[in-house]
């Protein structure tokens, strides 16, 4: 029969466990450099999402995900650089080339369609790669064991330098929204004194936009619901007023902050979204309770105007520094 | 954004250097590992940093980190069953052992701990380690505050099992 534990007993031993626990092993600065890994790698997605519709593909690195096969995505200490391969990516009769340190290919599929792609894949050398996998990927690189489906493995020999031909099918899947994408990634790993792999992104294939996805209704009725789920509202009722503006990723940024990591958008258009209420951010997952995260009393968001993708959002408790109407017309989504 | 993100780096060092041993501890009791402990409290506030926005005072932001930790550590399972097949490569699993007499206490509470559920040993340390009341604790999971005292229940229960079997021999 075991005793019962009494509450201030487990509080007391619970404390006595957690001081088990050693000095953290990280730092400031390399938190620093991790989050400015992912934002960059945040960035790469939002430019590889925004360029279904406007062309303009954010560039691409290869990202180094382990060295001598072990470590985790977040916690891996500074990789050598990855060794550039280069590639030609053919699908529905069109063909990208792929520079190593370029952005990938941009393709608009349907839904549903099924697509037989080939991929040239130029090893430089001199080392030879010891694998590489070419797979489907869903916005996140974390490995080939991730991708969905690995579409070509070459594990068994290594790739000696020189060009490899690849084909590959694929059927996009039929529940494939308008504005989304699946991404073709690589994965490569190479041999050496310091052996490591890395991945990347070579082509997206994207659904455009339909026409009609872009009349002002529809365009309010984005922006509105994207709001409203970005954030959790405490207390009850709703927002005071949600107001949106089209303009430019640059203007936006001048007017609520934010988007020192995305230099390359600028000029890209966009809405910006204010809505007014008493907010804490809705960040996925269980809503936390109010006293338990940042609140505030205006949420910004600025919208890619061409595929509504949320490339920047953020909570305060100031209004813009200005009156939405200097940008253009205002929106009133309330 | 709606806040001045480039103090982001300013916060985070101070939540790192002030608070990152804090953290740890309630990571390392979630987790019951020294190593994925380390990692928990890194991906969290890695996460919490990512997406630009206003941390209006480092007790919020810290509360911020807290609840994705707890967030994370529940999602995790299946990157964990994932990890661990590659963490015997890396590391021993577990804490290194220690052979002074009074830790074995300690490493029973952590042995039961980890006996737990995920979502059942968030609730003990959200409640008994943070203090946390009942409510808050079913905030913070996202579930009713019925289903907090279920899992509390189940949790000191089949704790006090696993205690009395250790200190039984």
């Amino acid at each position: 029969m075991a005793m019962p534990i009494d509450e201030q007993e487990l509080r007391s031993r619970l404390a006595e466990t957690a001081a088990l626990a050693g000095p953290p092993r990280f730092t400031a600065e390399d938190l620093a450099a991790n989050v400015r890994r992912a934002r960059r790698r945040r960035r790469r997605r939002t430019g590889i999402i925004a360029a279904a519709a406007v062309a303009v593909v954010a560039s691409a690195v290869a990202i180094p995900l382990t060295r001598g096969g072990t470590g985790q995505p977040v916690m891996s200490e500074p990789a050598p650089p990855a060794p550039g391969l280069s590639y030609t990516v053919t699908a529905n009769g069109q063909t990208r080339s792929v520079a190593a340190t370029g952005g990938p290919g941009l393709f608009t599929i349907k839904p549903g369609q099924r697509l037989a792609v080939t991929v040239v894949v130029r090893v430089p050398g001199p080392e030879p790669m010891t694998a590489l996998w070419l797979g489907i990927t869903d916005g996140v690189l974390s490995g080939h064991a991730n991708m969905a489906p690995v579409l070509a493995a070459s594990t068994r020999a290594p790739l000696q330098p020189g060009t490899h031909r690849f084909a590959l099918h694929w059927a996009a899947p039929a529940g494939l929204r308008p504005g989304s994408s699946r991404q073709l990634s690589v994965q490569w790993a190479w041999p050496g004194p310091r052996p490591g792999n890395a991945e990347r992104e070579i082509a997206v294939f994207a659904v455009p936009l339909p026409p009609r996805a872009t009349s002002p209704a529809a365009v309010a009725d984005r922006l509105r619901t994207m709001a409203r789920q970005g954030v959790a509202i405490c207390g009850g009722g709703g927002p005071a007023w949600i107001r949106a503006v089209r303009t430019t990723f640059g203007q936006a940024t001048a007017m609520v902050g934010g988007g020192q990591e995305i230099t390359d958008k600028a000029t890209a258009a966009v809405y910006l979204v204010v809505m007014k209420g008493d907010f804490i951010l809705a960040n996925g997952g269980p809503v936390p309770s109010c006293a338990q995260a940042p609140t505030g009393h205006y949420f910004s968001a600025i919208v890619d105007a061409a595929t509504f993708t949320t490339l920047e959002a953020g909570l305060g408790n100031r209004p813009p520094s200005a009156p939405l109407q200097t940008l253009g017309p205002v929106l009133n989504l309330t | 954004m709606g806040g001045k993100v480039d103090d982001w780096e300013q916060t985070l060092a101070d939540l790192a250097s002030g608070r990152g041993a804090a953290l740890k501890r309630r990571a390392f009791l979630l987790c019951g590992d020294e190593a994925q402990a380390d990692d928990l409290v890194q991906e969290a506030l890695v996460r919490a940093f990512t997406r630009p926005m206003r941390v209006p005072r480092p007790g919020a932001a810290e509360a911020y980190v807290r609840m994705i930790m707890v967030n994370l550590f529940i999602d995790g399972a299946r990157r964990h069953s994932r990890w661990s097949r590659v963490a015997p490569l890396l590391r021993p699993a577990g804490p290194a052992p220690d052979p002074a007499d009074q830790v074995s206490d300690r490493d029973a509470m952590l042995a039961a701990l980890r006996s737990l559920s995920p979502r059942q040993r968030a609730c003990v340390v959200l409640r008994y380690y943070e203090d946390l009341p009942v409510a808050k604790v079913a905030a913070a999971l996202g579930v009713s505050e019925g289903t907090v005292k279920r899992y509390l229940s189940e949790a000191i229960s089949h704790m006090a099992v696993q205690l009395s079997a250790a200190e039984n021999g």
